[in-house]
């Protein structure tokens, strides 16, 4: 899932490259993965179509993704974090949600379960 | 008593249909739908519902509407109107759909949010539902294509009726589908695959309703619309060709028997009684053009019963909706997976 904010400062391409790009780097989105066309994501996120190619284009110049003509956008990177911690993650973070638990009191019990 | 075996085949046939369609909808009615709760504050959701289920009721509209106004065109007087009708008719309700398959946004949020799925054409419906139509125009193109190079010139000049030679001579008989017939079915047959085509294109590829909530109703609301125009555009496809085929059916069945003097009275024609009794002609059919044309009239029969039941799968789908059933408490609806 990508989600573009309008009352965030920060560039709406920008918004879809750093979450992207956080979900190749953590394996969310694995090697191979095919991701929607340039045409698909500007029309259901409300933007213009070259909004989200800037976006693609910064990820092909980065070597997270690849693009061909004929067989669209791919994620060509493979994360070094494993795939399986992904849902536990994604679990965890709901279970913290639920428990309205702010990002930095959940980072505190994570550190401190690590230590 | 040669028309018994097909006459039982195509029931055999019948039956079959029956049966497998039975077991589709006991198919469809067994599987296990995931549940989601709608508040009665999600407006977008039920916008969405209401809006697809009103889409697909208005394209019956619009489709039955178009195919009786066309229908009754006084274009000639050789039923062409009548024959492109029901293809002409389903056009413009798989246009209508193709127009907003979603209905248009009314605001669009601050905050937006997009799944990662690439959404393609054949992304909501089965392989089978996208095969289907394309076997039938194929099979529909192959079959105009096998009547109209046999057909024969009529009396007015037209490619519409067929010839039978017998011992006793040639016999014709029509309407048959030559190419008076074929070409505009053929041109009929064209314009439904590309309005399908479209409709499935623009089903899967119109935009997202923006919020993660609604994000299953839009996918059982894709899969609704993409049933929907597949089985009525098969629906049209399928019934033309057993229309086609009981037409030639006829036709050949026709021009295949024949009726002759006994060789008697062309001798002696003095001898003929006045007027003529059954018993002073021969009579006979050619086989095995007559045993074939039966066999098509049946086969023509079965089709356009399929034909039908794919018209009442399509209405159940726009009455239903994505909706499969309304539980208590209110705000709880099954959605269709």
């Amino acid at each position: 899932m990508i989600t573009v904010d309008d009352n965030n400062p920060t560039p709406p391409f920008e918004q879809i490259r750093s979450q992207l790009s956080a979900q190749i780097l953590t394996g969310v989105l694995a090697d191979g993965d095919r991701l929607p066309s340039v045409r698909q994501l500007a029309s259901d996120l409300g933007l213009a179509p070259g909004t989200v190619a800037r976006a693609y284009s910064i990820l092909e110049a980065d070597a997270l993704i690849e693009s061909r003509r004929g067989a669209g956008t791919r994620v060509r990177h493979q994360s070094s974090h494993p795939r399986t911690l992904v849902p536990e993650t994604e679990r965890f973070i709901r279970e913290a949600r639920a428990n309205s638990l702010t990002l930095e009191e959940t980072v505190q019990i994570i550190r401190a379960t690590w230590a | 008593m040669s028309l018994i075996f097909p006459t039982l085949i195509a029931l055999a046939a019948s039956a079959a249909f029956v049966v497998i369609a039975i077991a589709m909808f006991r198919r469809s009615r067994s599987q296990k739908f995931p549940t989601v709760m709608l508040g009665d504050s999600d407006d977008d959701s039920r916008a969405l519902l209401r809006s697809v289920r009103s889409r697909m009721r208005w394209a019956i509209v619009i489709s039955t509407a178009v195919t009786f106004g066309v229908a009754i065109l006084p274009i000639d007087r050789w039923g062409t109107a009548l024959m492109v009708a029901p293809g002409i008719g389903v056009v413009a309700g798989l246009a209508f759909i193709s127009a907003a398959p979603l209905g248009r946004r009314s605001r669009w949020p601050d905050v937006r949010h997009a799944a990662l799925a690439p959404r393609q054409t054949a992304s909501f419906g089965p392989r089978w539902g996208f095969l289907l139509p394309i076997v039938t125009v194929s099979s529909l193109a192959l079959f105009l294509l096998v009547t109209a190079a046999t057909a024969s010139v009529d009396s007015f000049g037209l490619s519409r009726s067929i010839t039978v030679t017998s011992e006793s001579g040639s016999h014709s008989s029509g309407p048959y589908p030559g190419w008076f017939y074929a070409l505009p079915l053929l041109i009929i047959a064209l314009l439904i695959s590309a309005a399908t085509l479209l409709s499935v294109y623009r089903i899967a590829s119109a935009p997202a309703r923006g919020t993660a909530e609604t994000a299953m109703f839009e996918a059982a609301a894709r899969r609704s619309l993409t049933k929907f125009s597949l089985m009525s555009a098969t629906a049209v496809i399928v019934f033309y060709l057993g229309a086609i085929a009981m037409t030639a059916g006829t036709a050949i069945r026709s021009a295949s028997q024949w009726t002759a003097l006994k060789p008697e009275y062309i001798n002696d024609p003095s001898k003929l009684g006045t007027p003529p009794v059954p018993g002073d002609f021969l009579r006979g059919v050619v086989q095995p053009q007559f045993a074939a044309a039966s066999t098509e009239v049946l086969v023509g029969l079965v089709l356009i019963m399929f034909a039908l039941t794919l018209v009442l799968l399509a209405v159940e789908v726009a009455l239903r909706g994505p909706i499969t059933s309304r539980a208590t408490p209110d705000n709880l609806l099954t959605v269709s997976a």
